[in-house]
């Protein structure tokens, strides 16, 4: 029912529309039919354009296809003379003419009538077509034919992309916006989506509110029946009759609310289905608008083929096909790095030395072609070819096992693409030698990494000695993802699906402990098991563990999420739900953080970080955790210790803040000994971490104040300095320093021993 | 340490400064009495100020993210319209006391080329003109850490900061990897 109502007043709302923009074409074609002056005609015959244009989108929203047809038509039509920039002809205006004149009648047309409108619409709409067809094949317009023969020869692919009526509308009429201010414009059309959310859940809230009303109605209503004999028993207790009074307004009150209520969620329904859809579009069109041509990025690579070609003594041409194609600004911007390192390697170990060339009965020339195509209106599919020596399989299976990655057994039942897929994995290089310019092995990790942060895929085909053809395929604008919502001690997260292989609930049983690390076994397969707060160096909420241990549930919610084939099963305190984002970067200042890729906006107006899963895994290879235990919940939270830093230089104080902040210690700090030794007068620390010059009062004065002081006497102390030599060291131990650690062999791990030591 | 003022009794003031400043002859500059329109906020209990060319605008705290692994001296990210901005705490970059903010924060977003953050502001005061003549250099007892991000001090003890310096400084910037803990 309330899609009919919808459907009802969307039509409404078109007919207001339509016979606004039938107005406009009527006048502009008595207009045109004036034969103005140049200038004129073309305005004109924009404003007409358009208003053909977007009454055509206007009928396609409310699958009224016959004025969509004729629209399409007449659109087509003022394209062509917008373009041709000549006079339309007497007839053909007469028959635009009435073609708006049949949109008019179609509006007005009573039931019975609309039969008849029809068949005219339909008759207008094959006569515009046809002259619009005659049109073409004039002569002016096979010559234009003819020059785009050659691009169209190179670009087969591409066919059936834009109506070509769009893209030369879009020729005739260009603006030069900075990027700046589109990406200020994109920004705003994403802030809509989030505003849609927010009125989203506005309108699940008020559908709550009226349903409880509707449940205490219900009450009452059941009352109802009941209200005589309710009547006549208060009737002989006088007071009680304003109650009843109260009672039965009250009732009134609320079917009254109710049905406000219910008639503004309807109507909030409403304007917010078209609000979203309007608002999507706008992102959409925004996008488009944010679209650069693959040339403004492929201009740039030919010199430097050619450079690296003539550094090594080789011959190549560069190929570039399909350049017109346009892609996300963003995404042309993060495709230039892995783009070139396929170049790179394609001179590198694709492209032979021209004897070797001629021996192969070659041409000493090799030829890289980049071809961009676009196979799907969402898709960019960009091809990387050489015609050099391919790539070699034993070579590369050869290094895989050498490495480990691959066993011996496993190496010989390998498929030629799942060998290729090995170029990929880090640490594989079947480059003899390791040159400046490829071979360290890392680099296709890092172009697949790159590709696929885009939302991208890459492939890659090969046959020896006729070359290697690398497939990239990417999205054309960077598109919204999914993820899912997860907390960690009263944080939230959000996991790109990508990475995502499932989400479980772990059972404390289940997890073992092996080789001092915390497994779990999934489908026959052990996994690392580690708690997502440890990785983040979050401290854990006793909140959260303390909920954790009243339920008494004995499992734990975990996600595996997977990495360049390495998987990892992280704990975290809930997942949430699985939400669509858009990711945002995390501005000028955080250029790059650890675990951490992006942020993005919930309905909510909360912003959310976005994990790097690539990092979330390194960190779990690079350090060692501590184990989760099976029962952590019990684990009496250790005490954090207090450090107190003194030291005059900001650069020393902030770099020993971190280090020590980041191995788990609270630490404050002092600009010099006076201040230092009165912070501890304040408050007791666990430890003094002093430098030596400074102002006021020195490291070695502040040692022997906090040994004379009997409150303090017990508390250890640490010299780091620039001063090396024993006389000063001898002093520093004299005043009663527990360690001296000299500058110039300072590492963060001696600091940190000494002081685990001392603590 | 300010004394608590009545809102109309603001007010009142701000008006009679405005008046006493229209008195003196409006806006016209003579040119040995140049004006530095400055934001004047308040900041552990100091007077700030920090010039209006470098800031895009002034934004409530609001929906304040924390994330892990960053410096001590960056509160977390906001969203601005849109766009996400990393919020600079002051206190803990210049070392200052900490103290339960009054009020409700505030967060004015400087913006240079390349750089861009909010600095956390406890209150903000107001947009206010000082003659140059009335910056003096720095005092002898602001020589610790600020002193490096100073522009001046008024004579009436406001700080000048030095926006410039601040947006351009390397350790504003933060690129960490992701590196072996023990």
């Amino acid at each position: 029912m309330d899609d009919k109502e919808l459907q009802k007043q969307l039509l409404a709302a078109f007919r207001t529309e339509a016979r606004e923009r039938v107005q406009s074409l009527f006048a502009s074609l008595a207009e045109l039919e004036k034969n103005p002056d140049p200038e004129t005609r073309e305005r004109l015959i924009e404003v007409v354009f358009r208003e053909a244009h977007s009454l055509k989108g206007a009928a396609r929203s409310v699958n009224i296809q016959e004025i969509e047809a004729l629209c399409q038509a007449m659109e087509g039509i003022f394209s062509e003379f917008k373009r041709a920039k000549t006079v339309l002809p007497p007839r053909m205006l007469d028959e635009l003419h009435e073609a708006a004149r049949s949109i008019e009648n179609y509006l007005d047309a009573s039931p019975d009538g609309l039969p008849e409108v029809r068949t005219k619409m339909a008759q207008l709409t094959g006569l515009l077509s046809k002259a619009l067809a005659e049109d073409e094949n004039r002569p002016v317009s096979e010559k234009k034919k003819h020059q785009k023969e050659p691009a169209a020869r190179e670009t087969a692919v591409q066919q059936g992309l834009t109506p070509k009526f769009f893209s030369r509308a879009a020729l005739s009429e260009t603006v030069r916006i900075s990027t700046a201010k589109l990406d200020g414009l994109l920004l705003k059309a994403e802030e809509l989506i989030s505003l849609k959310q927010i009125l989203n859940q506005h309108l699940g809230r008020m559908r709550e509110i009226g349903g409880s009303l509707r449940a205490l109605k219900k009450q009452w209503d059941a009352i109802t029946p009941e209200m005589p004999d309710i009547k006549k028993a208060i009737h002989r207790h006088h007071f009680l009759h304003r109650f009843l009074e109260a009672f039965e307004s009250g009732h009134q009150q609320i079917t009254k609310t109710l049905r406000e209520i219910d008639d503004r969620v309807k109507g909030f329904e409403q304007s917010n289905r078209m609000l979203g859809g309007m608002a999507d579009e706008l992102l959409e069109e925004t996008k488009k608008a944010c679209l650069l041509p693959f040339s403004t990025l492929f201009a740039l690579l030919p010199p430097m083929v050619r450079e690296i070609a003539v550094a090594q003594g080789k011959e190549v041409d560069v190929e570039l096909v399909g350049e017109e194609i346009e892609i996300d600004k963003q995404i042309l911007d993060n495709i230039r790095d892995p783009l070139i390192h396929l170049l790179r390697n394609a001179v590198d170990h694709g492209i032979e030395n021209p004897q070797v060339r001629s021996q192969k009965q070659k041409s000493r020339r090799g030829l890289i072609r980049l071809i961009v195509s676009q196979p799907e209106h969402h898709t960019v599919e960009l091809k990387v070819q050489d015609d050099g020596a391919g790539i070699n399989t034993q070579a590369i299976v050869t290094e895989a096992v050498k490495q480990g990655i691959l066993s011996p057994e496993n190496a010989r039942r390998l498929k030629e693409r799942e060998i290729y897929s090995l170029i990929f994995h880090s640490g594989i290089s079947t480059s003899p030698v390791l040159s400046e310019i490829s071979g360290r092995g890392l680099g296709m990790a890092i172009v697949k990494d790159g590709i696929e942060t885009l939302g991208g895929s890459i492939s890659i085909d090969s046959a020896s000695d006729r070359g290697t053809v690398f497939t990239i395929h990417l999205p054309v604008t960077l598109a919204t993802f999914r993820g899912i919502l997860v907390s960690v001690s009263g944080h939230f997260f959000l996991i790109p699906n990508t990475y995502v292989v499932q989400a479980l609930k772990i059972n404390q049983d289940d997890i073992k402990t092996a080789e001092n690390r915390t497994i779990i076994t999934l489908a026959k397969r052990p996994l690392s098991l580690v708690d997502l707060a440890d990785t983040l160096g979050l401290q854990k909420k006793p909140a959260v563990s303390g909920q954790r241990k009243k339920t008494k549930n004995p499992s734990l919610p975990a996600v595996v999420l997977e990495h360049n084939h390495t998987q990892t099963a992280f704990i975290v305190d809930e997942i949430l739900n699985e939400q669509e984002v858009l990711v945002k970067n995390l501005g000028s200042q955080l250029k790059r953080i650890p675990n951490i890729a992006g942020a993005t906006v919930l309905g909510s107006g909360r912003v959310v970080p976005v994990l790097c899963v690539k990092d979330l895994i390194q960190s779990v290879v690079l350090k060692p955790l501590p184990a989760v235990a099976p029962e952590p919940l019990d684990r009496e939270a250790e005490k954090v210790k207090s450090i107190l830093v003194v030291e005059d230089s900001l650069t020393a104080r902030t770099l020993l803040k971190n280090i020590l902040e980041a191995s788990g210690y609270l630490v404050k700090t002092a600009v010099n000994g006076e201040d230092g030794f009165n912070q501890l007068k304040a408050k007791a620390f666990d430890a003094v971490v002093s430098d030596i010059e400074m102002p006021r009062m020195n490291g070695f004065e502040l040692t022997q104040k906090i040994r004379k002081d009997p409150s303090l006497a017990d508390t250890p102390v640490v010299l780091v300095t620039n001063l090396d030599s024993p006389v000063d060291r001898e002093r520093g131990i004299d005043a009663g320093a527990d360690a001296y650690i000299v500058k110039s062999h300072f590492d963060r791990s001696n600091l940190l021993e000494v002081i685990a030591r001392l603590v | 340490m300010t004394p608590y003022v009545p809102e109309s009794k603001k007010t009142e003031e701000v008006l009679k400064a405005r008046a006493q400043q229209l008195a003196k002859g409006g806006q016209k500059e003579s040119p040995e009495q140049k004006r530095v329109r400055i934001v004047e906020f308040k900041m552990a209990n100091e007077s700030y100020g920090i010039e209006l060319d470098h800031m895009r605008m002034i934004h409530p705290l609001n929906n304040l993210t924390d994330l892990p692994g960053i410096p001590a001296f960056i509160k977390g990210i906001i969203n601005v319209r849109g766009k996400i901005v990393s919020i600079v705490d002051l206190k803990k970059f210049f070392d200052l006391a900490e103290q339960e903010p009054a009020g409700r924060p505030q967060v004015i977003i400087l913006s240079s080329e390349g750089m861009e953050f909010g600095i956390l502001a406890d209150r903000i005061i107001g947009i206010k003109e000082v003659p140059e003549g009335e910056i003096q250099a720095s005092l002898p007892t602001l020589t610790g850490i600020r002193a490096k991000y100073l522009k001046g001090i008024t004579t009436q003890g406001t700080v000048i900061l030095d926006a410039v310096k601040l947006l351009t400084d390397p350790k504003m910037c933060v690129e960490l990897e992701v590196i072996e803990k023990k």
